[in-house]
């Protein structure tokens, strides 16, 4: 990939790390310039270059999920549009765990995606009775949960399904649907859904019912 | 645990993620969270000097623009 400007992209890179613009320039000529910023270790820079070049890397992240987010007619009508959308808001974090709820509309469209907690997916961390009064603010037929998985393990854990259980159970009296929690493992998303991972609504809210597929 | 909006959530985390780049203090950082939650984050990047920061940290600013734009572009 060539990048137009090249050369002031190299000098404006140099000025805010402190990367070398000759050691730049030299890995340019066989190398794509955007591996700079993807891999930054390939170039042997000072930790704290590549420290800031990290920094950099997530704010362009940042940069791109506020971009999506102004996306507000999305229509989550498949399994493939809702893994697409959290990865899009998810697939960058790599520093830490963060839970999202999407509340959707009769008509699946998206009325608000919330960050509800970043840590871990325990139940300290989220509290089910919260969610429904933020659902019923919204005014919501159903909800998505998403979250990722910082170390890239692509599977649904025993608390990711315990979690998604309870939020089943709570919602469910008040007619709210929880139609899928999708799990973000770096570039690729799973969804419990299709997984056969998704548990069913346990009126007894005691005994956790996995549907095996 | 709490109810941000994604906007909110990326706001913060790109003004940490700013200071971090440019070393500012916590005034600078509390001045950059609130240009962007106020004006939005393009706005801010195209106009740092009306937010009262140093030249040096506008100059700054300025690449990174140029950085991100690069990167937006280019599909980085």
């Amino acid at each position: 990939m060539v990048i137009d400007h090249t050369e002031s992209f190299l000098k404006c890179f140099a000025e805010l790390t402190g990367a070398s613009y000759e050691k730049m320039k030299d890995y340019i000529v066989n190398n794509n310039p955007l591996n700079i910023i993807n891999h930054p270790y390939t170039n042997a820079f000072e930790r704290n270059v590549i420290d800031k070049i990290q920094h950099l890397k997530e704010f362009y992240a940042s940069y791109e999920v506020l971009k999506n987010a102004e996306n507000r007619d999305l229509r989550i009508n498949s399994t493939e549009v809702a893994k697409d959308y959290f990865l899009s808001l998810l697939g960058n974090l790599k520093e830490k765990e963060r839970i999202l709820i999407s509340y959707l509309d009769a008509g699946q469209k998206i009325i608000e995606t919330a960050v509800v907690s970043e840590g871990t997916v325990n139940e300290s961390a989220i509290y089910p009775r919260e969610i429904a009064k933020q659902a019923l603010f919204n005014d919501c037929m159903s909800i998505i949960i998403a979250h990722n998985h910082p170390g890239e393990a692509l599977n649904a854990s025993k608390e990711d399904i315990a979690l998604t259980q309870k939020l089943i159970d709570v919602l469910a009296p008040l007619n709210i649907k929880v139609l899928d929690h999708i799990i973000v493992a770096g570039k690729t998303a799973i969804s419990m859904m299709e997984k056969g991972l998704f548990p069913s609504h346990d009126p007894n809210n005691g005994v956790r019912r996995v549907v095996e597929r | 645990m709490y109810f941000l909006s994604i906007e909110e959530a990326e706001q913060k985390r790109m003004a940490e993620l700013l200071a971090n780049i440019l070393d500012l203090n916590d005034v600078n950082k509390d001045v950059i969270l609130r240009a962007i939650e106020h004006k939005g984050i393009d706005y801010f990047l195209e106009n740092p000097k009306l937010f009262g920061l140093s030249s040096d940290i506008c100059l700054k600013i300025g690449y990174i623009k140029m950085i991100i734009e690069t990167l937006f572009r280019e599909g980085g």
